[in-house]
């Protein structure tokens, strides 16, 4: 069974224009103007149960549009959609029963009192039993080591063991799907890696099935199988990570650590005849970039085989940050261009990842 | 309903819980409360130091209205505790997450809300009252306190259904807050006998904005001399129109924010 | 510098242009208190033709220009300073090179400034064809009139600023802002001119600064006070405006010490 369906979805805003200047205020004082902005254009996608899907895009690519589609917050223009075999916007109340919901910035729980008193109340609105309750709760607190934490305030925690309360808050009534916008954001390294490590378990425990958008390209490889992305409204890839990582991988390169100064002649010697690219880090590091079919060995049996001294050697996949930092530079996914572009300017990419969509 | 109730009890709880850690919050709440009543009261006490009555209304006649309407507005507050309505849930996009949650969204806020404190001020409002009926000698019938109770829940439809309806303007308009302000100093006129205002203004109290249900109007029923029978029993019919309207409003309202988006 | 807090007025006006729904209820509500107030005053003099000095026709425009006066110099700055405070917003204010409490100020009359001209004075207008209002004929006194109201303006945004501080100080100021907006109504004569309170009452509220916000400057719009008492009621607001100066300096300077040795 599918637990998402989305068919043709659309969302249409009227944007209030304010025009400009005293005379334009004014103006606006009487008569408005607006401007029709489409979010979400025509999307159509299907996720069945049990999978872990990402959904990624730039600021303002329409992710948070179509997640509040889907949570049944935001009706929809035109276009069909089922989640969890409900309308989401017509049957509100009964629908959201069924899914669990986590806004990564804004917070579901009590601030002043004891995280256990706000999932008591949760318990009572999604009408959970006390012994469900009970055996969910438990088990969600051992998973996330939250023991000594349920009876603190809120306001007392810090973000990252705020954020496991906030998914604990969400899953308490064990949701068949799961909606998580930014759920990674602003977290250290550590809580990044438990989360992510939960919400793998969560989905082979119970088969739950996630949607999440966020930045951090990390979460993507570490959680999804599949990745949906969004440009402008459209939908620009829709695959598996492994898969686009094959049609959009660059090839490897290979960085080595010499002893001794090197020039950018001598490691090119090196290599003659294979189809390589040399560049020089610094006196004594070089980086060579081979292309996906070329196998990395060819390559580190003529340089270890030469005469210099190495002291270390990398080896680095192109990852998917790069990918996906190229596929926004050429706008689809369909045509791949140059990598050398897509690494020049890495601004775009890194813009978004820093604030929230 | 008994979900509704059960939920309720929860919130209560939980605001309790919140406000046994900020006990001083509790009592500065209480008292101005309290001193927003007195200078209401003052206000009176001051008028009738100049005339001796109003319009035939004495000044302890004119209290007692007073008092009932503080019983409706602590009643009232209680529960519709949507002052900063827009700010939380609009313009910091609270509202999201209320319509995550299986429970109606005006029931949710409403709960979250829920503002034990202006109780008190319904408290003094009732003492008033009493005190009044004392120095008044007014009768007292076995049919007084059911009465009480069915107007006071009247009012409170009306307070709850118009304020209600002016949250719900914030999912149409940018920045509503500052109606609220202005309308608390409209509803000071429902306590006055309505007999003083000309036409227009009495007309805008009675069926436009029906603060004259939320004073004068179901508190001369309990002062024969000025009892007003066919309008003090409107109270409740009122309320309910009212409350139906706010509701209807509200629900187009979320419907509008669900179509508009953010 | 000063053009700088020019362009912070600009702004604060043209957001309050931005808010029409505010703009149209606040015209009609502004009307129905004036109007609801006359009729009460009505009732209250009944057969009688003057009250402590008022007659019918004085306290019709003493409560329709209070009212109006009410529109030009309130505003919500407690509010908005105790909300920098709360959420940090002002810690980071303060590493511009401005003087917070000013700019709030100029926000502040952005705002009156908006109501005066979009509010005030066509409100004033509609007013004067409803109900009997009597203007003054010299046009020293509008001209006095609007520098009292400036100083009604200055006045109560001192106030307004001392409650927004205490946030500093308090852990929650709510109750202490109510309170205050509770007290400005009542004591600076928008719902009672001073000349109705009770004489025990009256020589109290000469020692407070209440009275200069709204009684004063109406009083001398009706044409209660004449010649020399004009001036002199000036000069109260003056040495109101200078005194409140004090308690606020006071506060922002251990503020700030707060806000930099714990920091917030």
């Amino acid at each position: 069974m599918l637990a998402i369906e989305v068919n043709e979805l659309r969302k249409q805003f009227k944007v209030q224009k304010n025009r400009e200047g005293l005379k334009g205020a004014l103006k606006d004082l009487f008569k408005r103007e607006h401007t029709e902005v489409t979010a979400v254009k025509d999307i159509s996608f299907q996720i069945p149960q049990g999978e872990i899907c990402g959904y990624i895009g730039e600021n303002g690519a329409g992710k948070s549009t179509t997640i509040k589609m889907l949570t049944g917050i935001l009706v929809p223009t035109s276009g069909k959609l089922l989640v969890n075999g409900y309308v989401p916007y017509k049957d509100r109340e009964t629908f959201v029963r069924g899914i669990g919901v986590v806004f990564g910035q804004r917070s579901q729980l009590w601030w002043d009192i004891g995280v256990i008193e706000s999932f008591r109340l949760l318990r009572k609105v999604y009408r959970v039993s006390e012994t469900d309750f009970k055996r969910r709760l438990d088990e969600l607190v051992e998973t996330l080591h939250l023991q000594e934490l349920l009876n603190r305030p809120v306001r007392k925690l810090s973000l990252g063991q705020r954020m496991r309360c906030e998914l604990v808050a969400a899953l308490l009534h064990n949701p068949s799907i799961v909606f998580l916008d930014e759920p990674t954001i602003g977290l250290d390294i550590v809580v990044k890696t438990e989360i992510r490590e939960f919400l793998k378990r969560m989905n082979r425990e119970h088969g739950t099935t996630i949607l999440l958008t966020t930045h951090d390209l990390q979460d993507i490889e570490a959680l999804c199988s599949r990745v949906i992305m969004l440009d402008d409204g459209h939908i620009i890839y829709d695959g598996g990570l492994e898969e686009l990582k094959t049609r959009w991988g660059k090839g490897r390169e290979v960085q080595f650590q010499f002893n001794d100064p090197v020039t950018i002649a001598a490691v090119n010697g090196l290599t003659s005849g294979l189809d390589v690219r040399w560049t020089l880090e610094n006196e004594q590091t070089a980086k060579v970039w081979l292309p996906r079919e070329m196998n990395v060995s060819d390559v580190l049996s003529r340089v270890v085989g030469a005469s210099l001294d190495i002291s270390d050697i990398k080896i680095f996949e192109t990852n998917t940050d790069e990918i996906v930092r190229e596929i926004y530079q050429s706008g689809s996914a369909e045509a791949p261009q140059a990598a050398e572009d897509a690494i020049a300017e890495p601004d775009k990419a890194e813009a978004g990842a820093g604030s929230r969509g | 309903m008994s979900f509704t109730l059960s939920l309720f009890r929860e919130y209560i709880a939980n605001y309790l819980k919140t406000k046994l850690t900020y006990r001083a919050d509790f009592w500065v709440e209480v008292l101005s409360d309290l001193l927003f009543s007195a200078v209401n009261l003052v206000f009176i006490f001051v008028v009738f130091l100049h005339t001796p009555d109003l319009m035939g209304w004495t000044e302890a006649e004119v209290v007692f209205v007073y008092g009932y309407f503080m019983l409706a507005f602590g009643v009232f507050s209680t529960f519709f505790n949507l002052w900063n309505f827009s700010e939380r849930y609009i313009v910091k996009g609270e509202m999201d997450r209320v319509l995550t949650r299986p429970a109606h969204s005006l029931v949710q806020i409403m709960l979250e809300n829920v503002d034990p404190p202006s109780m008190v001020g319904g408290l003094v409002g009732l003492a008033i009252m009493g005190t009044s009926w004392a120095t008044l000698g007014l009768p007292f019938d076995w049919y007084d306190p059911i009465m009480l109770l069915v107007m006071v829940i009247g009012s409170v439809m009306i307070y709850g259904g118009l304020y209600t309806s002016l949250a719900a303007i914030s999912f149409y308009s940018d920045a509503p807050t500052g109606i609220v302000p202005l309308m608390f100093n409209i509803q000071n006129y429902g306590r006055y006998p309505v007999q003083i205002f000309n036409k227009g203004i009495r007309f805008l109290l009675s069926w436009v904005l029906p603060f004259a249900f939320v004073g004068v109007y179901p508190a001369s029923f309990f002062l024969d001399r000025h009892r007003d029978l066919t309008m003090s029993l409107l109270t409740p019919v009122v309320g309910v129109i009212v409350a139906t309207i706010g509701l209807t409003i509200w629900n187009r309202g979320i419907r509008k924010y669900r179509g508009a988006g953010s | 510098m000063a053009s700088a807090y020019l362009e912070l007025i600009r702004i604060r006006f043209l957001m309050m242009l931005a808010y029409r729904v505010n703009y149209y209820s606040g015209i009609i509500i502004y009307a129905i208190n004036i109007g609801a107030y006359y009729f009460l005053w009505k009732a209250i003099y009944g057969d009688a033709d003057t009250l402590q000095g008022f007659t019918v026709a004085q306290i019709t425009t003493y409560v329709a220009v209070s009212w109006m006066g009410r529109a030009f110099y309130f505003n919500n700055l407690d509010r908005e300073i105790s909300n920098d405070v709360r959420d940090g917003s002002l810690a980071v204010q303060m590493t511009r090179p401005y003087n917070y409490l000013i700019v709030k100020m100029m926000q502040g009359f952005g705002e009156g400034l908006f109501r005066f001209g979009l509010f005030m004075i066509p409100g004033m207008l509609v007013v004067s064809l409803l109900f009997p209002i009597t203007f003054p004929s010299d046009p020293v006194r509008y001209v006095v009139f609007i520098v009292m109201l400036w100083f009604s303006f200055l006045i109560n945004s001192q106030l307004n600023i001392l409650t927004g501080l205490f946030a500093f100080f308090v852990e929650n100021n709510e109750g202490m802002m109510r309170m205050k907006r509770v007290l400005v109504d009542l004591l600076s004569g928008v719902v009672l001119p001073i000349a109705f309170f009770p004489s025990w009452a009256k020589p109290v509220l000469d020692w407070l600064p209440f009275p200069a916000i709204t009684y004063l400057p109406s009083s001398v719009f009706t044409g209660r006070l004449n010649g020399a008492d004009v001036w002199q009621a000036l000069l109260v607001q003056v040495v109101w405006f200078a005194v409140l100066i004090i308690p606020i300096m006071a506060m922002w300077r251990s503020a700030r010490r707060r806000l930099f040795v714990q920091g917030g």
